[in-house]
């Protein structure tokens, strides 16, 4: 299974959950089943329908939170003054639309893992964040860079980023499970203080393009304070 | 002092002086109240705003329609006393207005809740939504779809818990699992219920520990966070889902049973039909 169109196609499975989406007449009979239970069963009258990758920022319930986390798989210690780029894959959730050109009209919307939530920062003065653990899985994810600077003066060490649900684009490519998230610039300039930068990916030809700001990108980069610790633990 | 009489002792130039002290007091009661109405929007919600201004307008009219009376000569201390008087029992009367009013100005300034916070009233037994704040009682839209009207004095001196100032809030259940019973796996099993649900949030962790040995059986402490807004929902999901996975994974969980013991071996008879 790739993303793309779903219909005339036998059942897909993707991880536990498995979709059926039968032409009969002009009308498709779409159906979602995790682990043989029946999730979301509907009649739809459209040509087609197709599966796309789809921000990570709705999940489990539209409007509880603002932000995503990432928790690396690995610690990170970055010197005083250097920088560190890397790629990391995260899970993205996955969307089901009729019109490939206007990706937020979701028919269903759907995770393969259990979509989870988490307070970064103590309860009294944190954020509620959508935590995305970093995986290696090809299928429903994307790729996210990272630049990492250490601004500060001394040593840091920390395994978690925070940035805004708004700013989160993804390019992917029809007929394969490629794709690619935006571009994280950090700079850490205190024991508990960052400025996070997040820019849409420049996505190659032939990828579509899909964000959580339902498609305004944003001319300029989103920055964000975390300020609630970056740190290890934070 | 009959009313010719009266009529006959206004002098025009009293008459002048009395009328330009009311237009004096009331440009100034116009003038103050408005200034002082407009600071204390910026401040306060209209509930506090407007009664504010209403006192400091009516009282400084008050104090000119006084002056303007003094200027006849028309003394005003029987009506003070007599006034007094009827302070003193209206006084008596409205202690308890005024002591909503004076506790709704507390609680503006303090703050333990605002409108469209979930609270609870701990030993009135009400707990909903806040739909409405006055100046003498507040509007509390309980969970049983009741509206409760609540004096200011009950809220300003009941301990308030205000559900909703954090964002997320924990869901705590006590599950007992038999003394037979592998206590790890129990706690495996509770552990993957909690991950399996999204509204239990990552961090803070869930805790999953014994809490006492029962009498019946081990007694398990369960912690998780969910979100403030979906905290029921989590927490009355989950606990169904913990009673179901600790049944398919044979985990017994008891009821209280008691062994009784015998002094003397008990005799039985048997009856020949």
């Amino acid at each position: 299974m790739v993303y793309g169109s779903l219909v005339n196609k036998n059942q897909v499975a993707i991880g536990n959950v498995k979709i059926t989406a039968k032409a009969s007449g002009d009308v498709i009979h779409y159906k979602r089943v995790r682990n043989d239970k029946l999730e979301k069963e509907m009649l739809i009258k459209a040509p087609n329908l197709f599966l796309v990758p789809y921000p990570p920022t709705i999940l489990p319930e539209k409007g509880l939170y603002n932000h995503l986390m990432i928790e690396l798989d690995k610690e990170l210690a970055i010197y005083a003054g250097l920088e560190v780029n890397l790629k990391i894959r995260i899970p993205v959730d996955l969307a089901i639309i009729a019109d490939i050109r206007n990706p937020h009209n979701t028919i269903d919307l759907f995770s393969i893992d259990v979509p989870k939530m988490a307070v970064y920062g103590k309860v009294q003065e944190g954020l509620l964040v959508r935590y995305l653990r970093t995986t290696g899985r090809e299928e429903a994810s994307t790729t996210i860079s990272l630049f990492i600077k250490n601004c500060w003066k001394r040593a840091v060490t920390f395994s978690r980023i925070v940035f805004a649900s708004e700013a989160f684009f993804i390019c992917f490519r029809e007929g394969s499970w490629m794709s690619m998230g935006p571009t994280v610039k950090i700079c850490i300039k205190g024991e508990r203080n960052a400025t996070v930068e997040v820019l849409p990916p420049q996505c190659p030809e032939g990828y579509l393009l899909i964000s959580s700001s339902e498609g305004k990108v944003r001319s300029e980069p989103y920055r964000f304070e975390m300020i609630n610790g970056f740190s290890k633990g934070g | 002092m009959n009313l010719e009489s009266m009529i006959g002792t206004i002098r025009p130039v009293k008459l002048v002086i009395s009328i330009s002290l009311i237009v004096i007091f009331y440009l100034i009661a116009r003038f103050f109240g408005r200034v002082l109405y407009n600071e204390l929007r910026k401040r306060t919600p209209e509930n506090v705003a407007k009664p504010l201004y209403n006192t400091i307008y009516y009282t400084i009219i008050s104090i000119g329609i006084i002056a303007a009376l003094e200027t006849y000569g028309i003394n005003l201390s029987s009506l003070l006393v007599a006034g007094g008087f009827a302070g003193i029992i209206v006084g008596f009367a409205s202690q308890q207005v005024f002591s909503n009013v004076l506790s709704g100005f507390f609680l503006y300034v303090e703050r333990p809740f605002s409108v469209g916070d979930p609270i609870e009233i701990e030993g009135a037994g009400i707990s909903g939504v806040v739909s409405d704040i006055t100046m003498l009682s507040t509007r509390i839209l309980g969970w049983d779809g009741v509206t409760y009207r609540v004096p200011n004095g009950t809220l300003f001196g009941s301990n308030i818990k205000n559900l909703s100032s954090l964002v997320a809030r924990r869901v705590e259940y006590l599950v007992s699992i038999g003394y037979g019973d592998d206590i790890e796996k129990a706690k495996e099993v509770i552990r993957n219920v909690i991950e399996e649900e999204p509204l239990a949030l990552v961090y803070p962790s869930p805790e999953v520990f014994v809490e006492e040995l029962g009498d019946s059986g081990v007694i398990l402490k369960v912690r998780f966070w969910a979100p403030t807004s979906k905290w029921f929902e989590a927490k009355k999901k989950v606990l169904e889902r913990i009673k179901v996975a600790l049944d398919e994974a044979g985990i017994e969980i008891p009821f209280p049973q008691t062994t009784v013991w015998f002094r003397t071996p008990l005799r039985c008879l048997k009856e020949n039909h």
